[in-house]
């Protein structure tokens, strides 16, 4: 491929030449022109014609770490879900993510009431979410995962888990330090495995363990951005 | 410039909060401009931002008198 277009990009040029002398009448005009063409072509895009180089490679971003003097907590605030059906279309959308955050809102399906997020309290700092990239060169896809424990035995946490019996939802997590992330999607969503213990004695911690994981996304955890409105989702 | 106001439509759900990054105001504590925000991303389904009516003197019904 790199070939045939170098080819290609000479034949240009050559020709480029041609009408140039043809339409001047002067030979010298002409071949004049193709250095021209090719500093101009290099300019305009960072590409050159006589190097080495070829048009179609990946352009790798450089990929900074945390500023001097910036803090870096982990850990996850709260966590907010939605069941994938109260979305109409795909969200978030790869197409639609820019330079790392995604700024458009999901459209949310009518009904009464209205769709809205709802809190997943999470205890003693339990939440955790992960985005994998995984698989062979040429075969991968992002994984996420998502886990979090409930303190208690209610009846108010019985019935809110059994909506998520086969229940697809989407995740939006609030980090500790402020930054809104989105894990799963509408079109393939996060299904929870949860587990309830009572503990053996008092000491012991009676909770919810609810663990989700899902595969096939063509996207990491999708930081959205500050413009971005979710019903529900409050800091 | 006329005010305007937020009118909460009788669907949405009492009480819901909105993200607005540090702020997460109820639909109720919704300020004109974080209102118009929501309309727009969401038509329809939560708030919807009005322009004040005006009572004028020349509307009020003419008083009776005995």
């Amino acid at each position: 491929m790199k070939s045939f277009l170098k080819l290609f990009t000479g034949f240009a040029l050559l020709l480029l030449g041609a009408v140039v002398a043809q339409a001047t009448d002067n030979v010298l005009l002409g071949v004049a022109s193709m250095p021209v063409a090719g500093y101009v072509w290099q300019t305009a895009t960072g590409l050159s014609v006589v190097s080495g180089e070829s048009a179609f490679y990946m352009v790798l971003a450089a990929i900074p770490k945390t500023a001097q003097g910036a803090p870096n907590p982990g850990g996850i605030r709260k966590i907010f879900l939605i069941a994938t059906d109260q979305i109409t279309g795909e969200w978030p959308k790869r197409s639609l993510i820019e330079e790392g955050e995604l700024d458009t809102a999901p459209t949310l399906a009518s009904g009464t009431p209205s769709p809205t997020f709802v809190e997943a309290a999470i205890s003693d700092n339990s939440g955790k979410a992960d985005s994998s990239l995984k698989g062979a060169v040429g075969y991968q896809s992002w994984e996420h995962g998502l886990e979090l424990k409930i303190a208690g035995f209610t009846k108010v946490q019985c019935a809110a888990i059994e909506k998520l019996l086969n229940t697809e939802v989407i995740a939006v997590c609030l980090l500790n330090d402020g930054t809104r992330v989105v894990y799963g999607s509408s079109y393939t969503g996060l299904n929870f495995e949860i587990m309830h213990t009572t503990g053996a004695k008092g000491s012991d911690r009676k909770e919810w363990t609810c663990k989700a994981k899902q595969d096939g996304y063509m996207h990491g955890g999708v930081i959205l951005a500050d413009s971005v409105t979710l019903p529900g989702v409050a800091a | 410039m006329k005010e305007k106001e937020v009118k909460i439509l009788p669907c949405a759900p009492k009480g819901i909060k909105f993200g607005f990054g540090e702020l997460s105001p109820t639909i109720e504590e919704l300020t004109v401009e974080q209102a118009e925000v929501i309309a727009a991303q969401y038509p329809g389904q939560y708030v919807t931002v009005v322009e004040k009516k005006s009572v004028s003197a020349a509307s009020l019904p003419d008083a009776q008198t005995k």
